[in-house]
């Protein structure tokens, strides 16, 4: 009895040295864990402080790509508001993501990220998170201790019948487009950076046009500017996943008044010739009139 | 009568030619506010880019506004000012939101206490979204109009009448679509700095800060052993504390304020660092010029988005010798850009 006491006690303290007090905890969780083949599902990562204030998060989402393959992620509604790292899908099974709230936050389900898959193949597996750090807003980046929960699938035979919805028709959020210039940037350029949110579907990309006859490209913050004398407009296009733009337009800062202009003597000259033209066109068709 | 019509023709096909685009001067897209300062402003007169010029409104009222009483006035840059407007939820709302109806996107208003006359900066999603002043009991309300439905990450934080930034309050807010949201009761945090940032063991180190009116404040000495003193602020919300260092080790030491008044309890402040040695170091730096002591890598006084974009710029890359010597200054001096750096950069975080 004795030895069945010391026994007991025994494991009773290895389990609280092991099993960590007070650690944050990296959830996944769906609505949907058993699935057919040919059904789209969300597996919702949040994170429970446990009263912690914290405010940096990265880690790696691995699933298993022979039963699922990965559709989109969505960040809309993230306690995240500055990404390293967007979330990021490898190609083959791992979906990586970094990012910080300035401020911290303490909550029991903040939410982080929404990964949609869909189902092609029948089997059982789990989507898991691994490589995951959280630090604590102690002005240091201390690591929290972190506990995951993770989710386990199974795909039976059966008839797909899970339907998704996104309504969102909003815009992504307003920005300011700002112009920087840092010496170890871009070798001393001057650069665009730019940062907004999507609250619906989730911001799908950035595309930044120089000038008014410039094309858009898909860039991302900073952005190395062609135009180094800063005379250009620049529009910035923030793309939702569903196709909603906001475009932000930042003026010239050194915008030359038209008279300055070293293309206007030739503008006007070949103007002028133009008008003539057509001036002299009309004249002879009404005196032969 | 032919000539003139060639010349009026000639004289329209110039203009046509080198007028410069309007599209480059000033038609925007998007529908963000923009307040300008207009030379007509202080005429009395409403012009074009005014709100409202002295006493003339326009026909605003607070309500039209979207605050149900108060006195709409008009500020010298001929913009409405809401600060004298309140909000007040219908009968029907519960515990400490409401909502109703809107069909032009949403609305949140923030109401609580900061310390009087203190500048009050809300950021939305890490972004300076709006300022507003708190008035001499310390109260601020702001109403912030057009935001799309989704979830929020607001932080508020202010800087008292010597120009010390209090830390960052920050609070998730989930907005649906057309509603009007209210989030009272928020207390923005003490501020705390001292008279030294050396004091010779024995001697006294003032500890001082501001708060709400009349609030109790609790000044946290972070030691090897914690010290817990207790003291009240005056009308101005100003408080001082003579703390005597003879209890404390030597070394350095961390000092924090809480406040508690009618209102609640506030969170902890930003910490205060000194040290504790042989000589009396007086803090001789001018506070208003006061800058985050990590993380403001362009030297602005700031930790924004420009500060971010420099040090994601590196991230998980090699630094160049100049950067790393940035990196020792501003972050945690390991030589590498990581989760560590941005963690101090979010602690650090004005907007």
């Amino acid at each position: 009895m004795k030895y069945f006491i010391f026994f007991v006690s025994f494991i009773f303290i290895i389990w609280l040295c092991v099993i960590p007090v007070d650690a944050s905890v990296l959830k996944m969780s769906s609505d949907f864990t058993t699935l057919h083949v040919g059904d789209v599902f969300t597996v919702d990562i949040t994170i429970d402080t446990q009263a912690e204030m914290l405010n940096a998060v990265e880690t790696s989402i691995i699933f298993p790509s022979n039963l699922i393959a990965f559709e989109s992620s969505d960040d809309g509604a993230s306690i995240v508001s500055l990404w390293m790292h967007k979330p990021q899908f490898d190609g083959s099974n791992t979906i990586s993501l970094s990012g910080i709230t300035p401020g911290g936050f303490s909550q029991k389900n903040a939410p982080l990220i929404s990964l949609t898959f869909k189902v092609i193949d029948e089997g059982q597996g789990n989507i898991e998170s691994t490589q995951s750090q959280l630090l604590l807003h102690d002005g240091l980046g201390t690591q929290d201790t972190v506990t995951q929960e993770n989710v386990h699938i199974a795909v039976v035979s059966g008839e797909s019948n899970i339907v998704m919805n996104t309504d969102d028709d909003e815009s992504p959020e307003h920005f300011v487009p700002i112009i920087v210039q840092d010496r170890d940037m871009f070798d001393g350029a001057f650069a665009l950076i730019f940062s907004t949110e999507d609250k619906g579907s989730g911001l799908d990309r950035y595309e930044v046009k120089e000038g008014l006859l410039g094309m858009y490209k898909i860039t991302q913050s900073p952005y190395q500017l062609v135009h180094q004398s800063l005379d250009t407009a620049l529009s910035v296009k923030a793309i939702d996943k569903n196709g909603n733009v906001r475009t932000e337009i930042l003026y010239p800062q050194n915008l030359k008044p038209w008279y300055k202009d070293p293309f206007l003597p030739g503008t006007i000259l070949i103007s002028c010739v133009l008008i003539s033209l057509i001036v002299g066109f009309c004249v002879r068709h009404f005196f032969r009139k | 009568m032919r000539i003139y019509f060639l010349l009026l023709l000639l004289l329209l096909g110039i203009s046509f030619t080198v007028a410069p685009d309007s599209a480059a001067q000033g038609v925007d897209s998007s529908s963000i506010d923009i307040v300008a300062i207009v030379e007509g402003c202080g005429d009395g007169v409403i012009e074009v880019g005014e709100d409202c010029d002295g006493v003339d409104l326009g026909g605003a009222t607070c309500l039209s506004e979207g605050f149900t009483t108060g006195s709409l006035s008009c500020t010298a840059s001929c913009v409405l000012n809401t600060s004298a407007c309140t909000y007040t939820p219908p009968p029907s709302s519960s515990g400490g939101g409401s909502s109703s109806g809107s069909s032009k996107g949403s609305s949140l208003v923030l109401e609580g206490t900061a310390s009087p006359f203190s500048m009050v900066t809300i950021l939305k999603d890490a972004q300076i979204l709006a300022t507003t002043s708190a008035d001499k009991n310390a109260n601020f309300q702001i109403l912030l109009k057009g935001l799309s439905s989704g979830n929020y990450v607001f932080s508020i934080y202010s800087e008292d009448s010597k120009n010390i930034r209090s830390s960052l309050f920050t609070f998730p807010v989930i907005v649906s679509k057309g509603a009007l949201i209210k989030v009272d009761s928020i207390f923005v945090a003490p501020t705390v700095v001292a008279d030294k940032i050396a004091v010779k063991k024995g001697d006294f180190i003032a500890l001082f800060g501001q708060s709400v009116p009349f609030a109790s404040i609790t000044l946290i000495i972070n030691s090897a052993q914690e010290f817990i003193v207790h003291t009240i602020a005056d009308a101005y919300g100003v408080y001082v504390y003579n703390f005597d260092s003879s209890v404390l080790e030597m070394g350095e030491h961390h000092v924090v304020a809480k406040s508690i008044s009618a209102v609640g309890n506030s969170i902890q402040s930003a910490q205060y660092a000194f040290d504790v040695g042989t000589l009396n170091i007086l803090n001789t730096v001018n506070i208003s010029k006061t800058c985050p002591k990590k993380a403001d890598l362009n030297g602005d006084c700031r930790v924004n988005l420009v500060d971010f974009s420099i040090v994601a710029f590196w991230y998980q890359r090699t630094l160049p010798a100049s950067f790393i010597i940035r990196e020792h200054d501003h972050l945690n001096g390991d030589g590498v850009i990581n989760l560590i750096d941005f963690s101090i950069m979010a602690f650090h975080w004005t907007g």
